[in-house]
């Protein structure tokens, strides 16, 4: 990558102690949050303040104060406390003393301060954007990132193409954390029983107190950590452990994958993590597993597996066992719908049927049977190229279970690989706050710091945990928003956001990842976890910066520590520090331990937990980009819903919108219904993270409390999962859930009666491998319908000449899960506003990339398809030539160019677009954005106005930068003028941890886009309409096993 | 001169358009009579409603300007709903009046001389109330004015492929042409109205407007030759208009748009409306201002034979557009007009068919066509099925395409209505002063015609007389 030069002097003078993060410009903004900072510093009010409030009163221009309004919260201005007021009029004299001399007594040191870009770095050019490797944070595991940044505002997330994890692609929720940065809504002021205070005010208060622990060792000292992996917080924990021996470590995240460490421990006598290599993979078995979307090592499993769906290589095949369809269930080549309870059975039946000695068959239907027995087949076939998988949701003896058949196939060590757990400290499921909450009852505690998310909201309900929290004296919170356990705690601190301070992590394969702050703490208020944990050394203050470069420099030595120090962190990683394979055997040894571990499978109706795909656990809530992406497969937006089959939902007499009472063990949570095809039936899903009150999203529809319902309230220790014993009752509300696509399949809707005139329509196509290879001609047939160009009217000759490339784009259907990473990466890049739920369910959703998720088949075991549609730059579109005003050309690099300046709005493009990609501003979506809001947004890109179309532009910002770039290397004498192949990558694109989406010139025959466009898959949506579309999707192959499927007739299987 | 008295009388039918007992004075007399009346009690009612309404559009208008076109139900995949529906729906009313003005003219259809300057009225009225829509229903309206070739500084022209800016030339013409053509034909009843105005402030703005009307033999002879060659222009423009106004949708590729049997039939539904409107209003108009004498059932009867052969023209255009979609294989093109049936919107859909295909049908019966309660009600049922024919034609082409992911439904918002009913209050506040302040029927033209009644009279008499002696 081009930028890497430019990153690494950066980052040489990142690592000098005068400058701290990226350097930046005092552009408008910046000035505005600088002087912004010099006004916070007013409640701060702590010692010495003084000084600065003189200079704060000369800034605070009317302009300024107008400019700001709105950025703080109501009592952010308000004085501060009594005790500190004294000591502000004790410490006033001494403070005129120092005034002049230049030392502020901030609670940073001068130092830290951003530097402006009157002296503008030899590297940098304005305009141009740096990149800087950093790492974001999630339930424990780094994930490793490269953020772009213009004049130190980040913009855009992106992968760290070199870490081995990310490989440069990103999961959906990294996309969307940037704006969790700039959110209005974060926390910025410290609060001590809801109330605002300085932050001084509390060290000076809470020091002292833990000067008063020291005495028995801090026996009643507790902490509630989020798991993590960190090095330097390891070592300060370590320390802390110094002071107060007898202190105590507890951890929790509601959505845990301790289950994946206790599994291996099952089967293999210790705590192991499983690390699976789907690129080694013949047939994948997932028992609940949820791989391609979930868990920090998502993003490599979608590329490894994705890469093996390629009729040209050797394809694979998914086995899938669920009770709600999942994202990975929509690749699964076979997917069987069964409650979660009963995928243990399936687990066992399937040992059983391997081979795995000591496992006795459970009795299963004889259809079941007849599945486990094939795919046991086919595992058993494909020996040490075969894996099977269990998902965090499964108890670990299912885990053990997976395990033993693995083992039994041989693939262990192939297709699935052990190290030692990453987050092996503590336990982080239920366990550990059950032990906490038991000090808590006994009175053992008295002071409890929480780093947890938000345990108030996520904690099982039959904890209470905020009644617990009432019984600890002194509770000590750090969040990025204000939650509900920060309403609960005596303290709260609100927190930097992960590109605001120095840190390391592991990601998940242990490999160390550096967080490195893009931009000085956007407030005041703000403190990093390892400036709070610093409170409890009584040591001098520390940055986060000098405490991590400390650390590393205590843990290497100092010998050559700079130059080591400076590839870390431009590299964003250390190399080589991914923990080794462990050698893991015995697990067919431990199964039948396992079996007899397994829980009873109870009967009755099954709740199901689930973290939300769009905001998780719920640490996501106030994620306007998350709220709005659609559910991949149900595709409502701004609400949760409880999900359920069919059949089920005829049973139980309710249908799509009917609100339910769900009661659960004498609890009771009103949910509206939404009917899923191929959920498991006699079971109930519901998505975990909604229904947060408090700081919640202002765009939520209008007289609304919160979005969606909180299912949490239904969570109990021994069920974080599910469990059997729900009861449904009717009610006679509803609730209209929103959706961004609701119709159903590619089936023409009619009454029974018209049935005969409907048909399936080729808009998403697959076909079955087996068929592909055997009769590729019978099955091109229909294909060639949609791929040559029979007209009268021959297609003008395309624009070329010396020096013009055609741009077009490919986009692969049997890579696509439908995970949304696209959706919200061409959002964030592409300055796309979030409309809300009100103008979502007004079906003006914003988004220019969208996901058409199909059902096909029976209603009750429908399969999916999910198909990745942005403007497809016709060759001869119909929008431009009915636009009145030329607001949209065509560019001679084939690109279908919308002029938003031009532009009155008459739709009509819209209207003839028969792709229906092109999207208006019905209102003045970007209007009302907070100062910081308005950081996000990317300089390339035109901020839209109201009464404008917009559509996607194939990324023709990138394209300008490349071409940029290219020409200077050029003029310079190095390489051709035209743009090389790979060097533009569309946001799409490059956030798409599959590869599903390949961009580049389609003139030159060499470039991947064009070889793909000549593969036999490819295909032109709408092809008899004669729009010639430069973006092509390739059909998708499914890879049944014929054991299973009977070979459908050639040519039916196109839908 | 037996020819005289066949064009008075039609031979086949042979009873007079218009009693023959009136003489100039009284004529004066009787089509003043409302206009210099002070303004009574049901007009007054009927403007204030008018006005109310029009209260609600510029309300409505308002607030749409200020928060943007997204208060109104237009979505995607249905970018055009009630704006364009609203805009079809009132061209097509002002077609009657310029039909009956200048083509029925060029065929010398005496019939029509009673009638016309209402229904030019209305049409002039309907178009400017259709012209509000294509200007708002931009998203930037203050730049609508980009759709105009002008040499700006922008060295930007309009896309000249765009029906929409042929749209722009077809309606700005015909409101041209239709309103020169009413003025012109108002010159000699302006300047009777002039010569027996009450007050001098009434004699000196009618005076304005008269431009020195003289009655003179030579304005009489400059007034003919002007009036028939604007109805010359105007006839091609009664066929031009809605021709165009259909390409906005058969130019498109949208499935149920892309229909080459649309210009003619916009044509005959435009015709068919716009008929159907006059019917509406001259009913309550004749009987109001008491000129059943003028305005006679005759006329009437008339207009509900051009509403019969209209409405089947249109029913005939239904059933091609139905047979094309079968016809022609194309699945999508099927999909939509089996939606349109039986999908979301059917009740719209049969709504239009009992309205357009069936109503129409009673005036094969006589009595139905000379009941006036029967016609009015008929009228009125046109006219709904008229509205609910464009909503059909862009809503349920719109919402359900090509890629069923995009699909969607459509609901007007209380602005969408608001703007809606306050064009019928502009349209009804300007029809109202129009009827006030102007002639509404053709005064110069029934005296002409009295005269030449009176001519056939005499020289039948004489000749008459003449073979007595």
């Amino acid at each position: 990558m081009s930028t890497k030069p430019d990153a690494m002097k950066l980052n040489v003078l990142a690592s000098q102690p005068s400058v701290d993060a990226a350097p930046e410009q005092k552009d408008g903004m910046d000035v505005l949050l600088e002087t912004g900072r010099a006004a916070a510093v007013e409640s701060e009010g702590a010692h010495g303040k003084s000084y600065w409030r003189s200079i704060e009163e000369k800034l605070q221009t009317p302009e300024f104060l107008e400019s700001t309004r709105g950025e703080f919260p109501v009592g952010a201005d308000l004085p501060p406390s009594g005790v500190v007021r004294r000591d502000f009029l004790q410490l006033l004299g001494a403070s005129m003393a120092l005034a002049g001399i230049g030392t502020a007594c901030s609670t940073r040191p001068s130092d830290e301060r951003m530097v402006s870009y009157t002296k503008v770095p030899d590297s940098l050019a304005p305009g141009v954007p740096q990149h800087y490797a950093s790492a974001l944070d999630t339930d424990g595991f780094a994930s490793a990132i490269l953020v772009q940044a213009y004049e130190g505002r980040p913009v855009k997330i992106e992968g760290n193409p070199e870490h081995p994890i990310a490989n440069g692609a990103t999961n959906t929720f990294d996309q969307a954390r940037l704006m969790d940065l700039y959110s209005p809504h974060r926390a910025r002021s410290t609060r001590h029983k809801n109330k605002d205070v300085a932050y001084n005010t509390f060290t000076e208060q809470f020091v002292p107190h833990l000067k008063s622990l020291e005495a028995d060792g801090g026996a009643k000292l507790h902490f509630l950590l989020a798991p993590h992996a960190s090095p330097s917080l390891m070592g300060l924990e370590e320390r802390i452990r110094q002071r107060f021996p007898n202190a105590r470590f507890h951890s929790w995240t509601s959505a845990s994958r301790e289950s994946l460490t206790r599994g291996a421990e099952l089967a293999f006598g210790r705590p192991l993590d499983p690390h699976y290599d789907f690129s080694q993979a013949d047939v994948v078995f997932s028992l609940d597993a949820d791989f391609l979307q979930r868990g920090p090592e998502a993003v490599r499993h979608m590329r490894d597996f994705s890469a093996r769906r390629d009729p040209n290589g050797t394809f694979n095949r998914l086995y899938q066992v669920e009770s709600t369809f999942s994202p990975t269930g929509v690749l699964a080549d076979h997917r069987l719908r069964v409650r979660s309870a009963d995928v243990a059975t399936i687990a066992q039946a399937l040992a059983a049927a391997v081979g795995v000695t000591g496992v006795s068959a459970p009795s299963l239907s004889a259809e079941q049977q007849k599945w486990v027995d094939a795919a046991a087949a086919d595992l058993r076939a494909a020996g040490l190229k075969g894996v099977v998988l269990a998902g965090e949701r499964q108890p670990p003896a299912v885990h053990a279970l997976a395990h033993a058949i693995t083992e039994q196939l041989g693939g262990i060590g192939t297709t699935v690989r052990f190290t030692e757990p990453v987050l092996s400290r503590f336990a982080t499921g239920p366990s550990s706050l059950q032990t906490l909450a038991q000090a808590i009852q006994a009175g053992e505690v008295d002071t409890l710091f929480i780093s947890a998310h938000d345990p108030v909201y996520g904690a099982p309900v039959d904890l209470g945990f905020e009644e617990l929290l009432k019984k600890v004296p002194n509770t000590v919170y750090t969040s990025l928003f204000e939650d509900a356990t920060a309403r609960a705690a005596t303290w709260f601190v609100p927190a930097t956001h992960a590109l605001e301070a120095w840190g390391d992590n592991r990601s998940v394969d242990g490999t160390i990842t550096f967080t490195q702050p893009l931009i000085n703490p956007l407030y005041t208020g703000v403190r990093s976890l390892p400036e709070l944990y610093a409170l409890f050394l009584a040591e001098p203050y520390r940055s986060s910066y000098q405490i991590l470069r400390d650390h590393w420099l205590g843990e290497t030595g100092a010998a050559g520590f700079q130059a080591r120090w400076e590839i870390w962190v431009q590299k964003g990683f250390q190399e080589n520090s991914a923990y080794p394979e462990v050698e893991a055997s015995g697990a067919t040894g431990a199964a039948a331990r396992a079996v007899s571990q397994l829980p009873t499978v109870k009967e009755g109706l099954e709740l199901n937990f689930r973290v939300s795909d769009q905001i998780g656990d719920g640490r996501y809530f106030n994620n306007p980009y998350l709220q709005e992406s659609p559910e991949p497969l149900t595709k409502i937006v701004w609400d949760n819903a409880a999900l359920v089959s069919p059949r089920t939902a005829a049973r139980l007499n309710v249908k799509t919108n009917d609100v339910v009472e769900l009661v659960y063990r004498g609890k009771t949570l009103e949910a509206p219904v939404f009917i899923l095809p191929s959920h498991a039936d006699e079971a109930i899903t519901v998505a975990l993270g909604y229904g947060q009150t408090g700081a919640f999203n202002y765009l939520r529809s209008p007289g609304s409390e919160t979005v969606g319902f909180n299912a949490g309230l239904l969570r109990h220790q021994d069920a974080v999962w599910f469990d059997s014993g729900l009861e449904v009752r009717t009610t006679r509300k509803t609730y209209e859930l929103v959706q961004t696509q609701t119709a159903w399949s590619m089936e023409e809707p009619v009454p029974e009666a018209l049935k005969p005139l409907s048909r399936v329509r080729p808009i998403a196509l697959e076909a079955t491998l087996a068929s592909w290879k055997s009769d590729a001609k019978k099955i091109n047939e229909p294909l060639r319908h949609l791929t040559e160009r029979e007209s009268l009217l021959k297609p003008l000759p395309p624009k070329t000449g010396p020096g013009v490339q055609q741009w077009g784009m490919a986009i692969d259907l049997g890579r696509c899960t439908g995970c949304n990473a696209c959706v919200i990466a061409c959002q964030v890049e592409n300055n796309i506003p979030v409309v809300g739920r009100d103008q979502v369910k007004r079906g003006r959703e914003m988004t220019w990339l969208r996901m058409d998720r199909y059902f096909s088949g029976e209603l009750e075991d429908a399969r999916a398809v999910v198909q990745a549609i942005a403007c497809v730059h016709c060759e001869r579109a119909p929008c431009e030539y009915v636009c009145p005003v030329n607001a949209t050309v065509h560019s001679e690099e084939g690109l279908n160019v919308m002029v938003y300046n031009r532009c009155v709005g008459t739709r009509y493009c819209s209207n003839n677009c028969p792709y229906k990609v092109r999207r208006f501003n019905y209102l003045h979506y970007s209007t009302g954005k907070t100062p910081t809001e308005r950081m996000s947004m990317n300089p390339d890109v035109t901020v839209r106005a109201r009464g404008i179309m917009e559509k996607c532009t194939y990324c023709v910002q990138r394209i300008q930068r490349a071409r940029i770039a290219t020409r200077k290397a050029a003029a310079g004498g190095e390489g051709s003028s035209l743009i090389p192949d790979g060097a533009v990558v569309t946001a799409c694109q490059q956030a798409c941890p599959s590869q599903a989406i390949v961009f580049g010139d389609v003139a030159d025959p060499e470039t991947r886009v064009s070889k793909l466009h000549a593969d036999a898959r490819s295909y032109r949506l709408l092809n008899d309409l004669g729009t010639l579309p430069r973006t092509r999707h390739l059909v998708r192959i499914n890879n049944p096993n014929p054991a299973l499927e009977p070979e459908a007739p050639s040519g039916s299987d196109h839908h | 001169m037996a020819e005289t008295t066949d064009i008075v009388l039609d031979p086949l039918e042979p009873r007079h358009l218009v009693p023959p007992h009136d003489d100039d004075k009284s004529l004066n007399e009787k089509l003043f009579a409302f206009m210099w009346a002070p303004p009574s009690k049901a007009w007054l009612a009927l403007l204030g409603l008018a006005l109310a309404l029009l209260g609600l559009l510029v309300v409505s208008i308002g607030y749409t300007l200020y928060e943007g076109i997204g208060v109104w139900g237009n979505n995607q995949p249905v970018g055009w709903a009630f704006d364009i529906i609203n805009f079809v729906w009132w061209v097509g009313i002002g077609h009657a009046g310029t039909l009956i003005s200048a083509i029925l003219l060029l065929f010398q259809q005496k019939w029509r001389t009673s009638i016309n300057r209402a229904a030019e009225a209305m049409t002039i009225f309907a178009v400017c109330c259709a012209g509000i829509f294509p200007l708002l229903h931009t998203g930037r309206p203050w730049f609508a004015f980009w759709l105009f070739p002008y040499p700006s500084t922008l060295g930007v022209w309009p896309q000249f492929r765009s029906p929409l800016v042929w749209d722009v030339f077809a309606i700005s013409t015909y409101l041209t042409v239709s309103a020169l053509f009413w003025f012109v034909g108002l010159v000699p009843d302006l300047a009777a109205l002039r010569d027996s105005s009450k007050t001098k402030l009434q004699r000196r703005i009618y005076g304005i407007f008269s431009l020195g009307w003289r009655s003179s033999g030579r304005h009489w002879h400059n007034y003919k030759i002007a009036y028939l060659l604007l109805a010359g222009l105007s006839t091609p423009l009664v066929l031009s208009v809605h021709t165009i106004v259909s390409f906005d949708f058969a130019t498109g590729l949208i499935p149920g748009w892309h229909t080459t049997i649309f210009p003619p039939y916009f044509v005959a539904g435009a015709v068919f409306s716009g008929f159907a409107m006059v019917v509406t209003l001259l009913i309550p108009v004749r009987k109001f201002m008491g000129l059943r004498d003028v305005i006679t059932d005759r006329h009437l009867e008339n207009m509900n034979k051009v509403i019969l052969a209209t409405g089947l023209m249109v029913s005939y255009g239904y059933m091609m557009e139905h047979f094309v979609a079968w016809y022609s294989a194309n699945t999508n093109e099927a999909f939509v007009f089996i939606n349109r049936a039986v999908g979301p919107y059917a009740g719209v859909y049969w709504l239009m068919i009992a309205c357009n295909v069936i109503t129409p049908n009673i005036f094969w019966f006589k009595k139905a066509r000379t009941s006036v309660p029967i016609m009015w009600v008929a009228s009125i049922l046109v006219n709904i099925g008229m509205w609910c024919e464009r909503f059909i034609i862009i809503v349920t082409s719109l919402h359900r395409d090509f890629l069923p992911s995009s699909w969607g439904m459509y609901s007007p918002t209380v602005w969408d209505w608001g703007i809606y009913v306050g064009t019928i209050g502009l349209f009804s506040t300007l029809f109202l002063l129009f009827l006030k302040f102007l002639p509404a029927v053709a005064v110069s033209e029934v005296k002409e015609m009295q005269w030449e009644i009176k001519h056939a009279a005499h020289v039948a008499h004489d000749e008459a007389a003449h073979e007595a002696n």
